[in-house]
């Protein structure tokens, strides 16, 4: 098989390489994830962000994203939950959480840990997942679930941040 | 482990330091707090203290039955597809007392008095919601 230019294929093998092993990461998280059952429905403590808390120090924005839509479209095939209106919630609420994880990362990165950004990714996860929800539901009264879905941001944000201060791979 | 010298070649001294540690700085309490005054908003617009509900809304199979005021105790049959329900008003509340259906999940819920609450029952198709003087489709707005 021809290679391309070497500098470039190094490059991108070495790119190629890493965004795999947090693509697994973070689909074994998911399905793990998935398999823990909590005393509330439709609750999860989100543990996948942590991986993309991770990345935020050493990965672009297109990366970060990426290693989140195969997560996500991967994961829930596992779980065998594609295309339903659960994927829908996951893929709309994780990426609005990711996307403001990124965005808060790129202007807050000198003031804040992990703990903050955790904190607002899962804030804006529940505000838009309870929103979308209203919207496939065609029922507004599901909006009276959101203030329950954003205190309770509050804690697994707050878990997820605190996780991932002390796991994060500078920390060695 | 090449991902973390990856990483420190990118970040400033003080990054470098703050995510090794993994500090929680003052920031984040004040990011905390923010959240949690913003989601106390919420919760006043979503659940107001003080009800102002005075009408009940039925619909079956996404049919609008009636408009029925609150106040003025009465009972009202609604034809489903497996039979007939009951749900009857009474003081400023109300309640299906009947329902044809096998898991009677509707009645369990007793009266329901607060704005913005809903009764549905999937096998007869009934929907009940309270509803405000002003109508309209919005019971609960969050901005």
């Amino acid at each position: 098989m021809p290679l391309p230019d070497e500098k470039f294929s190094i490059i991108s093998l070495k790119k190629c390489a890493h965004f795999a092993l947090f693509a697994v990461f973070a689909i074994g998280i998911h399905v793990l994830e998935s398999l823990i059952t909590l005393p509330i429905p439709w609750v999860r403590l989100g543990l996948v962000h942590i991986v993309t808390l991770i990345m935020l120090p050493s990965y672009g924005a297109k990366f970060i994203l990426g290693v989140f839509l195969v997560r996500v479209i991967v994961g829930t095939a596992l779980v065998g939950k594609l295309l339903s209106p659960g994927f829908l919630l996951a893929l709309g609420g994780g990426t609005a959480a990711t996307v403001s994880m990124l965005i808060v990362w790129h202007f807050g990165k000198t003031h804040l840990s992990f703990l903050g950004v955790s904190l607002i990714g899962a804030w804006i996860h529940n505000l838009v997942q309870v929103f979308l929800a209203a919207f496939i539901i065609q029922h507004l009264s599901v909006l009276a679930l959101l203030p329950f879905f954003l205190f309770l941001a509050l804690f697994t944000g707050a878990i997820n941040g605190i996780l991932a201060n002390r796991i994060s791979p500078e920390r060695t | 482990m090449s991902v973390s010298t990856d990483a420190s070649m990118n970040l400033s001294k003080k990054d470098k330091h703050r995510i090794r540690f993994g500090l929680v700085t003052r920031w984040d309490i004040v990011v905390l707090c923010v959240l949690g005054i913003l989601s106390g908003i919420v919760l006043f617009y979503v659940h107001p203290f003080k009800s102002k509900a005075t009408r009940v809304w039925i619909s079956e199979g996404g049919e609008t039955i009636g408009y029925y005021n609150l106040n003025e105790n009465r009972e009202i049959r609604i034809k489903g597809p497996l039979g007939v329900s009951i749900v009857r008003i009474h003081d400023g509340k109300a309640e299906i007392v009947k329902a044809p259906c096998p898991n009677k999940t509707c009645m369990k819920m007793g009266p329901i008095p607060d704005r913005g609450r809903v009764m549905i029952c999937i096998p007869n198709r009934l929907v009940v919601e309270i509803k405000d003087a002003a109508g309209g489709k919005t019971d609960a707005i969050t901005r």
